[in-house]
């Protein structure tokens, strides 16, 4: 049955990765990522990570992906549909860098045995947002409050960027 | 029973996916989503070795992976806008000069 489950996420989340890059309209290409963004969130939730599976539903397949589809239903622009890849020989370079980079990152693992199913039984709660909560306060508090400045320094920098000009 | 390898596997798939959109597009805001996509494969990686380790520090930083995400996908929707207005080009290889 969990192999049932893992075979169809990730058969979802790899054809819907491939379309993102293969559509010729861009909002396809967003609806198709959304559907990725989903599978993957799938994924979190069969790796007993429910509280990211819920943050990647809510944060990435919500908020992220309506920001994408608002600016692409503002800015209309053709060109690119009908001429997806970039010219010539930069498309044929890239497609080489990009399947090298595919057999150097698969090799490896397909040489190193399979790793064993953790030995140690989890703790119970694992990955709730109560433990994550706790060691996120306690252990890691000063990478918080700098991402709390990040965030804040992000407003600032859109609202900068795209305020209009009083003449 | 699925092993690590399998979703390190499917991560490492969805980075090459991401590599190759990014090396091979034109169109800009198909980059960014690009970018997403390695994101997210690793984020897998790291969500699945965290299993596999039984420790919760890989969750801790997707979690904070997400966050850079979104501030980045803010930022660059709105200087994709902003070149827009400017230059009325969505065209990656169109955008060459670093002052207009």
């Amino acid at each position: 049955m969990e192999n049932l489950f893992f075979y169809i996420a990730a058969m979802l989340a790899i054809v819907s990765a491939s379309s993102v890059i293969l559509q010729r309209k861009v909002m396809y290409s967003v609806l198709s990522l959304i559907v990725t963004l989903l599978s993957v969130a799938w994924m979190y939730a069969m790796l007993s990570a429910p509280f990211l599976a819920v943050v990647q539903v809510i944060l990435y397949a919500g908020a992220i992906m309506v920001l994408f589809l608002f600016v692409v239903m503002m800015l209309k622009y053709e060109k690119t549909e009908t001429f997806r890849f970039r010219p010539g020989l930069l498309w044929c370079l890239g497609l080489v860098a990009a399947i090298a980079f595919l057999i150097e990152i698969v090799l490896p693992l397909n040489m190193t045995e399979s790793l064993a199913p953790a030995a140690t039984a989890l703790a119970p709660g694992f990955g709730s947002i109560k433990s994550l909560g706790s060691i996120l306060y306690t252990q890691y508090l000063l990478p918080i409050e700098l991402t709390g400045i990040l965030l804040l320094v992000a407003v600032v920098g859109v609202a900068l960027l795209s305020g209009v000009k009083k003449e | 029973m699925i092993t690590a390898n399998q979703y390190l596997m499917v991560g490492a798939i969805l980075f090459a996916i991401g590599v190759l959109g990014f090396l091979t597009r034109r169109n800009i805001i198909v980059l960014l989503m690009c970018i997403e996509l390695m994101i997210n494969g690793a984020g897998l990686a790291f969500v699945s070795f965290c299993r596999q380790m039984g420790s919760l520090e890989g969750q801790v930083f997707v979690l904070f992976a997400m966050v850079i995400a979104a501030v980045e996908i803010a930022v660059g929707l709105s200087i994709i806008l902003l070149v827009f207005r400017n230059r009325a080009t969505l065209d990656a290889d169109e955008m060459e000069s670093l002052k207009w």
